[in-house]
């Protein structure tokens, strides 16, 4: 009894994902055949580049035409990286680790240079260039994650302490909100960069586009930072 | 009905047979990953058109893609990797807590 | 497509687009069918370099010679420098905490 119980309960399931996904494909069907025009998308083309001075499009729809979503989701990552490091012992600072070859310690000396100019030539170009604060942020997070896997944890705490990370993330975070607050000094909205008129200078240089590249920067400081907290919290939970 | 909608049907429909299917708690952690992923690359297949070229105009194109699912998308990415960092974290203080990695031991002791 | 590209080289591309394809589907079923953990590292790191290196050849000869080319030979040296390095790191590491393979034939390390 219970052997033919299994087996109709694991055919059930396969079932059910099975018509499930048949249901999906009819939705689908009708999604691909619809003819509506978008008439906000082609404001934003045509017009984006004359109101808010940015080239690259997507970045002045992230940070400029809807630039709360991007504080929505500052607040995300420092809400998960103060979970983690509320969750790790204070003390315990044990890692499984071991004495890596001359290979490797010879290629990672090599490579970090280089990591720190593509992390700062994708952040502050963000507005010319496909790239941004956020994929910036992630590549300047590689480097205290890579001390720490090779060096181990005791040396990687001595040279990058804590608390200088926490303090980066902070000035990130508060810096975004000092500079959202710069557009209500000056007469118009909460993080209004274009409709303030701030100096918009000639689409195509590095100094253009009004606050963008700074919030760029913000960003990319907070993400870097909070990256290499959460993962430094993970490790000492073993 | 073009190849990639089936592809993304195929990966949301992997991933929740991941879920439903498997005893060991980190395998249910990436089956959640591949059902993020999934929602990420239909979010991007909304917006394409046939001809048209990337959303960066450095000189006067004719066609180009929508902008703003891509900015959705990029804000889609970082959420799914801070909600895997804290799943993970609490798989292992369970791992702690209980010695084992099953559902069905965990769900028999209680406390 | 046949005005601007000459069918050569466009056969070319195809050939070096479609070993690529065949690495890296070897490269997914060996790590799922191979029975040990060495066994598993070992085609990984091969096939995974294969059918990279591959896959960007035949952009390269698809595009002519231009900027865009330089820029994918600088990604090609970036792989052959960072990738034997970092599988050469876990296989030391899995080493010292005493995962051993099955059946040893000759040891290197212990000298």
């Amino acid at each position: 009894m219970s052997r033919v119980h299994k087996i109709f309960r694991k055919f059930y399931k396969i079932g059910l994902v099975l018509f499930l996904a048949i249901f999906l494909l009819f939705i689908f069907d009708e999604i691909q055949n619809l003819d509506i025009k978008r008439y906000l998308s082609e404001h934003y083309i045509s017009e984006g580049v004359q109101e808010t001075g940015a080239i690259n499009l997507v970045t002045s729809v992230l940070y400029d035409y809807r630039g709360f979503d991007t504080l929505g989701e500052a607040t995300v990552i420092l809400t998960a990286a103060a979970t983690l490091s509320f969750m790790t012992p204070i003390k315990k600072v044990k890692m499984l680790g071991t004495e890596f070859t001359i290979i490797i310690y010879q290629t990672i000396i090599i490579i970090i240079p280089f990591l720190v100019v593509l992390g700062m030539n994708l952040i502050f170009f963000g507005h010319i260039s496909p790239g941004g604060g956020f994929v910036g942020g992630v590549i300047l997070a590689m480097i205290p994650i890579l001390v720490t896997i090779n060096y181990g944890i005791t040396f990687s705490e001595n040279k990058l302490k804590p608390n200088h990370k926490s303090l980066l993330e902070g000035i990130g975070a508060i810096g975004f909100i000092l500079l959202g607050l710069l557009g209500i000094f000056a007469g118009s909205n909460f993080l209004a960069s274009g409709q303030a008129n701030f100096g918009l200078g000639n689409p195509g240089e590095l100094i253009s586009a009004g606050l963008i590249p700074y919030l760029n920067l913000m960003i990319g400081i907070k993400v870097g930072a909070g990256l290499a907290a959460i993962f430094n919290s993970l490790i000492k939970e073993g | 009905m073009e190849l990639p909608y089936v592809v993304v049907i195929i990966l949301f429909y992997l991933g929740i047979y991941t879920i439903i299917m498997n005893k060991n708690l980190i395998k249910i952690v990436v089956g959640v990953n591949i059902v993020e992923s999934s929602l990420i690359l239909l979010l991007i297949l909304i917006s394409f058109k046939l001809g048209g070229t990337a959303p960066i105009l450095d000189r006067k194109y004719e066609l180009v893609v929508d902008p703003i699912p891509q900015a959705l998308a990029l804000t889609a990415i970082v959420i799914g990797g801070s909600l895997i960092a804290v799943m993970l974290a609490l798989v292992i203080k369970i791992y702690k807590r209980y010695g084992t990695l099953n559902v069905d031991e965990i769900r028999k002791l209680r406390g | 497509m046949i005005n601007s590209i000459s069918i050569l080289r466009e056969i070319i591309a195809y050939v070096f687009l479609i070993t690529g394809t065949y690495f890296l589907i070897s490269n997914a079923i060996g790590m799922i069918r191979f029975p040990d953990f060495y066994l598993r590292l070992h085609a990984s790191s091969k096939c995974l370099i294969a059918g990279s290196i591959s896959v960007l050849m035949g952009c390269i000869v698809l595009e002519g010679i231009s900027y865009i080319s330089l820029k994918l030979i600088i990604i090609i040296i970036f792989l052959l420098i960072t990738n034997p390095v970092a599988i050469h790191a876990i296989a030391h590491f899995a080493y010292n905490y005493s995962i051993k393979p099955q059946k040893i034939v000759k040891n290197d390390i212990k000298q």
